[in-house]
């Protein structure tokens, strides 16, 4: 607004300007996708959609970028939602918004969730995520896993495993990768990636906005245990979850059973297989049968040599011990190639 | 030699070397162990792509915990009809339990063992085998113990609830790891190394050893097998109690179809299961 004081020399000029490119841009956004008007009323992704808009301010890491993936929005579960519904506080002004820059966005953004999703909030209100935020404004918010514009759609008790497998991955993973990494390994998630939906994933034990720690032994644990496992009791929370591959943070006693089966595993195997080579080699002569054949040739070329080295150096000089040596070698190639 | 003279005769005579009830012991524990290894190993091995598509094509994790659970009631059923019949053996006294041709394993095995070992280096004469030779034994001691093992870490793991009112949670860590790793170990056993190969693939009895579904042998192959017990008995005069006449041609078929079948379904599974562990290892 401050716009329309300075001087009316430009005025309408920069009216019919801004008139022409949001009409060009409309006409072009109605030809590239007509649906695109219907989703977006008050035309905000006609400069958002274009995946090189940015923000001229100059920043050390380069422009920020300001684009919305028009099909990413539509396909989320506000899809159907206005741009305003949850950015607020903007004028629409072209070229540039006018905003309230004594607010911060996070805290913009949480205003906004909080609006229409009150219980959740409350939830998160009580969380170690929340604790954070409030301590440093570094903890995450809402947007941090359900992501901004491409939240997705959600129906509690209905979501396959490959939504929970890639909520674990790409939601908590992102800041807990280490904990997902070991909890890969674990059994719930062993089932979930094979396809198993009610297999439980990160929120079904550590809540959704709760994000409970959950100790061993104490009630709430056990409470969170129940909801799959209704007679779970203390004990049952004494299961130790995110373990190593190999056990390494596990209870001594679990590493000691797991070192001792892994060493039995490879001795038996390996004694087996060499065992039963041996044995069915025998039998059969077929295993080392192209080897051993390939070994008696290679015996009677060397012995060849050796005569032709005796021979070469003439009777007389070792010959008597050579010659006897070479013969006795060749009578055993003769009789393992005739085994062969 | 009455076999021979028997045999010239034009009368087919058989080995019956198992009972009924030891044929279905092994019908059941054979079932069951496919039942359990075709929808357990995919869970242990799951970033395997022979994994997704065995639970696909077995309908999804829920099929195949019902599969696994129900072969597991079908595997602890062949076990303590196992236990009982050898209690009922050693409290009835049915035979000698200490004797070399008992399935305890003696002084008789270790000098077979070495006396094997000896024949496969070509330094001496193959050993005469008993009743049972001591990679049988083996076989069937190891079966049994591991069934008591995985078993048991199955049951726990099973009844989770109840298990841990009793023990700490840990508990099942322990189950978790022993189950796993003792399964794997079975199967490798089982499937690729001593006993389709040491019972079924050996020369005298390739592709198959029939005698396991059907409960005889050809005399003659009797002869050549066991040829220490064959002589025990021809001594002891007790020949007659396990040599036979030849079961009718049509139960013959039936049990060739039947040996057919399970080798072909066998053999099928064990090259499954190999891929299935080989895969990630590879790719």
């Amino acid at each position: 607004m401050g716009a329309t004081r300075s001087g009316r020399s430009w005025e309408p000029a920069l009216g019919r300007r801004a008139a022409l490119v949001v009409l060009m841009a409309a006409l072009l956004t109605l030809a590239l996708g007509g649906s695109a008007w219907a989703l977006d009323p008050e035309g905000c992704l006609i400069c958002h959609g274009d995946p090189n808009f940015t923000d001229p301010t100059p920043e050390p890491n380069g422009p920020t970028s300001l684009y919305v993936d028009p099909e990413a929005f539509s396909g989320s579960v506000h899809g159907s939602n206005a741009c305003s519904s949850c950015h607020r506080g903007y004028v629409l002004t072209i070229p540039q918004h006018q905003l309230d820059a004594s607010k911060d966005f996070r805290q913009v953004a949480i205003e906004a969730c909080e609006s229409c999703h009150s219980d959740a909030f409350m939830a998160y209100q009580t969380s170690t995520h929340a604790r954070l935020y409030y301590q440093d404004e570094a903890g995450p918010i809402c947007i941090s896993c359900h992501g901004s514009h491409e939240i997705r759609q959600v129906r509690l008790g209905a979501e396959t495993a490959d939504f929970k497998m890639s909520m674990a991955q790409d939601s908590c993973g992102r800041c807990h990768q280490d904990k997902f990494e070991k909890a890969k390994h674990e059994f719930h998630f062993k089932a979930l990636s094979l396809g198993y939906e009610r297999a439980a994933t990160c929120f079904d034990c550590h809540g959704f906005h709760e994000n409970l720690a959950l100790k061993s032994g104490e009630a709430e644990t056990v409470q969170q245990c129940r909801k799959c496992h209704p007679g779970a009791t203390e004990g049952f929370t004494y299961f130790q979850m995110h373990l190593e591959e190999g056990f390494e943070n596990a209870w001594w006693g679990v590493r000691a059973v797991y070192l001792f089966f892994s060493t039995l595993l490879i001795v038996v195997l390996v004694t087996g297989i060499a065992y039963t080579t041996v044995h069915m080699q025998k039998e059969t002569r077929m295993i080392l049968g192209v080897f051993g054949r390939g070994l008696g040739r290679l015996f009677g070329f060397i012995r060849a040599l050796e005569e032709e080295s005796v021979r070469s150096r003439g009777p007389g000089n070792e010959g008597q011990s050579g010659l006897p040596d070479g013969d006795q070698t060749g009578g055993r190639d003769e009789k393992d190639g005739g085994e062969v | 030699m009455t076999t021979g003279t028997v045999a010239t005769e034009g009368v087919r005579l058989v080995y019956r070397r198992f009972s009924a009830f030891h044929r279905f012991n092994h019908y059941l524990v054979m079932t069951s162990f496919f039942g359990l290894v075709l929808t357990g190993l995919p869970l242990k091995f799951k970033d395997s792509y022979f994994s997704q598509q065995l639970m696909n094509a077995i309908g999804g994790v829920e099929a195949a915990g019902f599969i696994h659970r129900t072969s597991a009631v079908l595997n602890i059923l062949y076990f303590v009809l196992e236990a009982g019949y050898m209690a009922w053996y050693v409290a009835a006294r049915k035979g000698p339990i200490f004797s070399d041709d008992s399935i305890v394993p003696g002084k008789k095995d270790w000098q077979d063992m070495k006396g094997m070992f000896r024949w496969f280096f070509g330094r001496g004469p193959k050993p005469a085998l008993n009743r049972f030779t001591y990679w049988e034994k083996f076989d069937y001691w190891a079966l049994f113990a591991g069934t008591v093992l995985i078993g048991g870490s199955g049951l726990m793991m099973w009844f989770p609830e109840a298990t841990t009112r009793i023990l700490p949670g840990v508990t099942l860590n322990v189950a978790l790891v022993i189950h796993s790793n003792e399964a794997f170990l079975a199967t490798g056993v089982i499937f690729i190394f001593v006993h389709f190969f040491s019972a079924h693939g050996r020369p005298e009895s390739f592709p198959a050893d029939q005698v396991i579904f059907s409960g005889y042998l050809p005399v003659e192959h009797y002869v050549h097998e066991r040829p220490l017990e064959y002589e025990n008995r021809l001594k002891d005069g007790t020949l007659d109690q396990v040599v036979t006449l030849a079961p009718s041609p049509q139960r013959r078929r039936m049990f060739g179809w039947i040996t057919a079948a399970v080798t072909v379904f066998a053999f099928l599974a064990a090259t499954y299961t190999f891929l299935l562990i080989i895969w990630p290892l590879v790719f």
